[in-house]
């Protein structure tokens, strides 16, 4: 496991909270009045009673009752000052945590994004992190103000009797021992917890992604087998972290109410002796009971601290982990067409068996190349080569001719436009699907004329919204409309590379030949490489590449190689056009 | 102008949820909660009357505590001893009780949670009739359903757990009062009835701001879901510092709406302590008089002071309720919103859940050979009338007629957005087809449902992440001709790994395509018939064992 330190979880809250130390100041000072003013209410309460025992006046008591409900609803109005400063405080260190997190994810590799679905993702940046930020905002005033709160009970208990103070204090000292040490034993358990739950939700996600393909196989009561599989985990889990974390709750409870009746036991002894008051025991009582009540919501905050500390623990080991695909110190890329090519490239996706093998390939700056090949011959992972989605395991790849690994990310992946075979649409505005939320500066006008290049026109105009609509799943678009959004996309992004991988595999004929003097203005100039099985696709391409397991086996000019009765290519375009591809 | 202004986050945030209108919708949050309680009330009842028990020990003990103090100087000392030894008894049992009641707790916790999440699945995977207007946008946002929206529900349980076991303790408490001193008990009711009053007027405010912050967690969630989902044209766009504003931007707005919604969650806490303080000193102002008579002992003082914080305990568990329960009514409409009738009691309907040992073990329906199937699911000939297909407002299909005889290969093509492909999903009874007979009328089989399709009609989904066919137009055909897998458009040995590589994420690395193809493909492995029911599966190929 790639997590050499398991204690980075509170140095990580605590790099978090370090900015806040200002705020954090001012919150403690109101804390401390809010809590010092209820210590007033049994010392009040008891000297009611005492008052009313020696026969003192009306008025007194009255006064006494009054100066009661004064500071204890003081003390109330000020926590929930407290509760508003706490709040605010946890929705900003916890929204920079979920920031850093979410930018560390997408810095990541696409290996890593492989193994970790969007929905597990959405538990490591939000669910995790909320419980982090529930906890910090109700712990805060929570543990705080009752660590306050102990203190200033044991001061004024020892004033009225020292062996009263000795016994609180050796109470809440073993109620929290019992408490910190099961949940020691408890957080491993909850650790699990969290595990099944964020299994269960991402599997919940991948399922209802691909919904029509479960239904359409009949796969949905495997679905539900999955689900029951995942809840049966989690009732186990559940249970088991119960035991032990909530059972902490129940131990320091009862060690509570027994150290509280100690010291009833203590006031007993000492009045029948006419050391203390009645009062005095009722106050002493009542200090007792006024630790012990909000142990319970401290036991509850401890159980979320758990949950928080499992969720922090799991934020640091997630931002511990390192991309192998990082910026480089990032040479500037000449500015123009950018010539690409492969250098003894031998690239496998982690599996040992090589996708692409020692392959060598030069497309010159301003041309173009087509790549042909059987399924699985690497066609695709050029592309994905090229842009540097992965590193090679051998040779290089070089853009401009500079080596991919040396450039910043950014800086070699916007001079590069893929449209692949399936587009990635989000849920958001057309415009944000264009701009990809604005990373592509364009006014209304651009945008829409990009829309109109690729043939778009009309649907544009069809929009209610025009370019504001919002494009949720496939309602508003079909699969070859999408192919040309991403057309959209790419002329926008005025690229120096374009890799066309399938893309006008889900066209019909007809759409296809509205894209083609699309196609044609976004590869003038520019470098194109074309992957494609229909080969009328590439009539217009300048060389060809034929690839077959990952190597190389033809690659010359188009013309030649059609021309040469004996080559590939020659051969898949005698063999492989189908009546469809010829009829006009 | 730019075409996108950074600097307006509450509208970026708007944009990202276009659906919040749906959420006006509500259901009984009562009768959601109370199907799913008739489930197993045995687990509900043990829980509950644990709870009481929890709750009311204290009134003993109070009781206790007055015969205690009352027997101190200058009272009568005999057997105060044996009195605060009781006192223990209850007070340390009080706790000890907690325990079971916790561990059993959490298991009727997490059945609540799995009884709607099984139906919805169920319906979701199983039932015919459409599925794209059932689910939300996103599937981040379609998660929440499973996750918050049933935590929601089964918290509308819990609470009916603490209103039943915090109103026997407050009645009870007040009962008692009302016989030890009808002013202390009225002093005590009074700030419960004024509380109750404004924790009824925060109520609708506090339901406002709950859903808001739903509203706001829904967006951010169903942003990373997406963002995540397309992680490879986000990466490829060099994007990530846009998403990363708009991620920003969103939780900007998001932790507006939570910090409210958790001040005013606090508000109706810290009323439940205002309530205890504020009774405590009313009942101190009123029993002053009695104080100074003697009417009152200082056993009755102490009561006091115990029975006021058990006797509050009711406003706050009242407001806890109300604040759920207008969550929980959203909640229980929206998930009802995801099964096939939009029935939110179908999301309640009783279900095994296996929780204790698990579900058996999947059991895969054995493949009998066509020549040993009955006749009705023999398909010998596939006939549609009239099939009209209307979705989103617009007539998908109209007026398709097809009659597929067995062996015949059909191809359906056409321009983009013609319809193929839900010509396709109303045969396989994926869409609901309103009008002409019902979606997929084969000679004896009337209804085809989505589950018992698969066997006779097999088909090629575009699926996400196809790899290229051979065949060149993205045609789909309605083969009800299985085992002619030599005139197949596709060929028949494709692998699951090969045809379906990736889910939706065309990105992702190959070798972890093994799990995510479970979406498009079925059950694990079952030996050799499991590849024919991949995604790619044109024909069913024969069956592995006669």
């Amino acid at each position: 496991m790639s997590n050499p330190e398991p204690t980075t979880d509170a140095r990580l809250l605590a790099a978090y909270l370090r900015p806040e130390r200002r705020r954090l100041s001012a919150l403690v000072a109101i804390l401390v009045v809010a809590m010092v003013l209820p210590l007033a209410g049994p010392v009040l309460v008891g000297r009611f009673v005492d008052a009313a025992l020696d026969g003192e006046a009306s008025h007194v008591l009255v006064g006494l009752a009054l100066a009661f409900l004064a500071t204890t609803l003081t003390g109330d109005g000020l926590q929930l000052v407290v509760t508003w400063l706490s709040v605010r405080l946890a929705w900003r260190v916890g929204n920079n945590l979920r920031s850093d997190l979410c930018r560390h994810a997408l810095s990541l590799d696409l290996d890593w994004h492989g193994d970790h679905s969007p929905g597990q993702l959405i538990e490591r940046i939000d669910g995790d992190i909320d419980a982090v930020t529930k906890f910090s905002s109700t712990a805060v005033l929570q543990l705080l103000g009752n660590a306050i709160l102990v203190v200033g009970v044991l001061l004024v208990s020892a004033f009225i009797d020292w062996r009263a103070s000795v016994l609180i204090g050796a109470t809440i000292a073993a109620a929290l021992a019992v408490m910190v040490k099961l949940r020691r034993i408890a957080v491993p358990f909850y650790d699990d917890e969290r595990d099944v739950q964020a299994k269960l939700y991402g599997d919940v996600e991948e399922r209802l992604g691909g919904l029509e393909d479960l239904r359409a196989n009949g796969a949905g009561r495997w679905a539900e087998h999955r689900l029951q599989q995942h809840s049966a985990g989690w009732w186990r889990t559940a249970r088991r972290a119960a035991i032990r974390g909530d059972g902490s709750i129940s131990l320091a409870g009862a060690v509570f109410a027994a150290g509280s009746i100690a010291i009833l036991a203590l006031g007993v002894w000492q009045c029948r002796r006419g050391e203390l008051s009645v009062g005095a025991v009722l106050t002493l009582l009542r200090f007792s009971q006024l630790v012990s009540d909000p142990l319970w919501r401290v036991a509850e905050q401890l159980a979320e601290a758990q949950k928080a500390i499992a969720g922090t623990r799991r934020a640091a080991r997630l931002l511990a982990t390192e991309p192998v695909v990082a910026d480089g110190p990032g040479p500037d890329l000449p500015a123009g067409a950018l010539a690409v090519e492969l250098r003894d490239v031998t690239f496998g996706y982690g599996t040992g068996h090589p996708v692409l093998d020692r392959v060598d390939l030069v497309v010159p700056a301003g041309t173009s190349v087509g790549i042909v090949g059987r399924t699985g011959s690497g066609k695709t992972t050029v592309g994905r080569l090229v842009a540097r989605l992965w590193d090679t395991e051998r040779g290089a790849v070089l853009v401009g001719g500079v080596d991919v690994r040396t450039l910043r990310l950014a800086d070699l992946r916007s001079r590069i436009g893929i449209v692949t075979q399936e587009v990635e649409l989000f849920r958001a505005s057309l415009r944000d699907n264009l701009t990809v939320f604005g990373t592509l500066e364009a006014d209304d006008e651009l945008l829409a004329r990009s829309l109109v290049d690729v043939g778009l026109g009309t649907w544009l105009a069809s929009l209610p919204d025009g370019l504001d609509q919002h494009l949720d799943g496939d309602a508003e678009l079909s699969a070859g409309e999408g192919q040309l959004l991403a057309f959209a996309r790419v002329l926008l992004a005025d690229p120096a590379v374009v890799i066309l991988d399938e893309a006008s595999s889900r066209l019909d004929p007809a759409t296809e030949e509205r894209l083609t003097a699309a196609t044609d203005r976004l590869l003038a100039g520019r470098t194109s490489i074309t992957i494609a099985h229909r080969l009328a696709t590439l009539d217009r391409v300048d060389r060809i590449c034929v690839l077959d397991h990952g190597r190389v086996v033809e690659h010359d000019e188009r013309e030649v190689l059609a021309a040469d009765v004996s080559s590939r290519y020659h051969g898949l375009l005698a063999a492989g056009r189908s009546p469809e591809e010829v009829a006009p | 102008m730019t075409a996108v202004d950074p600097t307006a986050p509450e509208a970026a945030a708007a944009a990202g949820r276009p659906r919040t209108e749906a959420d006006t919708e509500t259901a009984s949050s009562f009768r959601f909660a109370w199907r799913i309680l008739r489930a197993d009330p045995t687990a509900w009842l043990i829980s509950v009357s644990m709870w009481v028990l929890f709750f009311c020990l204290p009134l003993v003990a109070g009781l206790l505590l007055r015969a205690v103090l009352d027997h101190l100087p200058p009272g009568d000392g005999s057997g105060i001893w044996a009195l605060v030894a009781v006192l223990a008894g209850f007070e340390i049992g009080r706790w000890l009780v907690l325990l079971p009641a916790i561990v059993q707790w959490h298991g009727a916790f997490v059945f609540w949670h799995t009884v709607p999440r099984i139906n919805v699945m169920r319906s979701l995977g199983q039932d015919p009739g459409p599925v794209t207007g059932r689910l939300p946008g996103s599937p981040g946002e379609a998660v929440s359903r499973f996750r918050d929206d049933a935590r929601d529900l089964a918290l509308v349980l819990d609470v009916w757990l603490d209103l039943v076991a915090a109103t026997l303790g407050s009645v009870g408490g007040l009962v008692v009062l009302l016989l030890i001193s009808p002013p202390a008990a009225a002093a005590m009711a009074v700030p419960i009835v004024v509380v109750l009053w404004i924790g009824q007027l925060l109520a609708s405010r506090l339901r406002h701001w709950r859903l808001d912050e739903r509203r706001a967690t829904a967006g951010v969630t169903g942003f990373i879901g997406d963002a995540f989902g397309a992680i490879g044209a986000v990466k490829v766009a060099a994007a990530e510092p846009a998403v990363l504003r708009r991620f920003e931007a969103l939780g900007h707005a998001r932790a507006a709406a939570a910090r409210r919604d958790q001040v005013g969650t606090q508000v109706s806490q810290v009323l439940g302590g205002i309530t205890a303080n504020a009774g405590l000193g009313l009942a101190l102002l009123l029993a002053a008089p009695a104080m100074r008579r003697g009417d009152l002992t200082v056993g009755d003082i102490g009561l006091f002071t115990t029975y006021a914080t058990v006797v509050a305990g009711l406003p706050r568990i009242t407001a806890r309720w109300s604040a759920w329960q207008r969550q929980a009514e959203v909640s229980a409409a929206r998930l009802g919103r995801l099964t096939v009738d939009r029935d939110p009691d179908a999301a309640s309907a009783k279900v095994e859940t296996h929780l204790r040992h698990g579900p058996p073990p999947y059991a895969v329906d054995p493949v009998v050979p066509r020549a040993q199937r009955p006749a009705a699911v023999r398909l010998d000939r596939l006939q549609v009338r009239g099939l009209r297909v209307h979705l989103d407002d617009t007539d998908q299909v109209d007026g398709v007629d097809l009659e597929v005889e067995r062996g015949q290969l059909v191809v359906v093509t056409g321009p983009v957005g013609s319809g193929k492909s839900v010509l396709l999903r109303a045969l396989l009874g994926l869409v609901r087809a309103p009008r002409g007979p019902s979606p997929g009328t084969a000679s004896g089989s009337t209804s085809l449902r989505p589950c018992s399709s698969r066997r006779g009609w097999p088909t090629c989904p575009r699926c996400p992440g196809c790899s290229p066919r051979p065949s060149p137009t993205p045609s789909c055909s309605a083969s009800t001709a299985p085992g002619s897998p030599g005139r197949s458009p596709w060929p028949a040995s494709t692998t699951t790994s090969t045809t379906c590589p990736t889910g939706s994420r065309p990105w992702s690395a190959p070798r972890a395509s093994a799990s995510r193809a479970a979406r498009c493909s079925a059950p694990p492995p079952l030996g050799p018939s499991s590849a024919s029911r991949s995604c790619s599966s044109s024909t069913t190929s024969p069956a592995p064992s006669t």
